[in-house]
């Protein structure tokens, strides 16, 4: 018994292919910049949820103080952004996080760190790992729609 | 397990090695050793036959201490190992303004080794 499987136009395809591996990581930058900003705004949302306190904490005080001051805050959203490009040589990637200093110069990273994972007189929120475990997923889809998009531009 | 048996067992299991361990938040004047722990969020649970056949549960817990090379991390560890699904050291940090070192681990938790 045989059976006989026929592909016809196999030399467009080749073609498209190679050009398909050109464009490769092209593509795959592109698309990790849409999941990234999926993640983004997912954590940007969780930002603005942190709860808020109107005083400085104070170490010494009894129990635990929950949130962030406004001015910490307002940082957090000001200081936050996507890296550029990171290319490895075996893949990209980008960074999601917090720079630069807030209105009472104090540095946003530390202020975020704070938040996440609290401190001895302060509650943790987990506001940065809450979101990124909540949008991952969304995040992925996003990539491979991106992907399968500029695929299906050449290779239609 | 139901959620809040779950949590119990997980809660108990961390106290029997902490003796002052605080659920939500610490108790007001916690004087050093201290642990917190709390769930915060579903982790990936396992769906079939359109219902949620298993829960993970997702957490944390936060250690602060005075002593440097403090045994009950490894203590805690240890605890993990035989506790969650998945676990990870999250954050060390040193606290300047109070001296304390504080260790704080990711917890997903779906009670299947409790019955192990």
């Amino acid at each position: 018994m045989a059976t006989k499987l026929t592909v016809k136009g196999i030399d467009e395809l080749i073609r498209k292919m190679e050009e398909l591996g050109d464009k490769g990581k092209e593509f795959a930058k592109r698309s990790l910049y849409e999941g990234a900003g999926v993640m983004a705004n997912s954590i940007k949302s969780s930002i603005n949820g942190i709860p808020t306190r109107p005083e400085e904490s104070d170490p010494k005080s009894p129990g635990m103080q929950t949130g962030i001051t406004p001015t910490q805050k307002q940082g957090l959203v000001d200081g936050f952004g996507i890296t550029k490009m990171i290319d490895t040589g075996t893949g990209v990637n980008v960074k999601i996080g917090f720079g630069g200093r807030n209105a009472d110069g104090k540095a946003n990273s530390a202020i975020a760190d704070a938040a996440e994972s609290g401190r001895s007189w302060i509650q943790p929120t987990h506001f940065f790992s809450q979101a990124v475990n909540g949008s991952t997923g969304a995040a992925q889809s996003a990539m491979e729609q991106e992907f399968d998009r500029q695929v299906r531009q050449i290779m239609p | 397990m139901t959620l809040q048996e779950k949590l119990k067992w997980f809660g108990s299991g961390l106290a029997a090695i902490c003796t002052k361990t605080y659920h939500y938040t610490r108790g007001k004047n916690a004087a050093a050793p201290f642990a917190v722990w709390a769930e915060d969020s579903e982790a990936d649970s396992f769906e079939a036959d359109s219902h949620k056949a298993e829960q993970m549960i997702s957490g944390s817990i936060s250690y602060f201490t005075k002593q440097e090379f403090d045994p009950v991390c490894d203590d805690i560890q240890s605890f993990l190992n035989r506790s969650a699904a998945y676990w990870y050291l999250s954050a060390v940090n040193y606290e300047p303004e109070t001296g304390l070192i504080h260790y704080e681990w990711r917890w997903d938790v779906d009670g299947n080794k409790a019955n192990s």
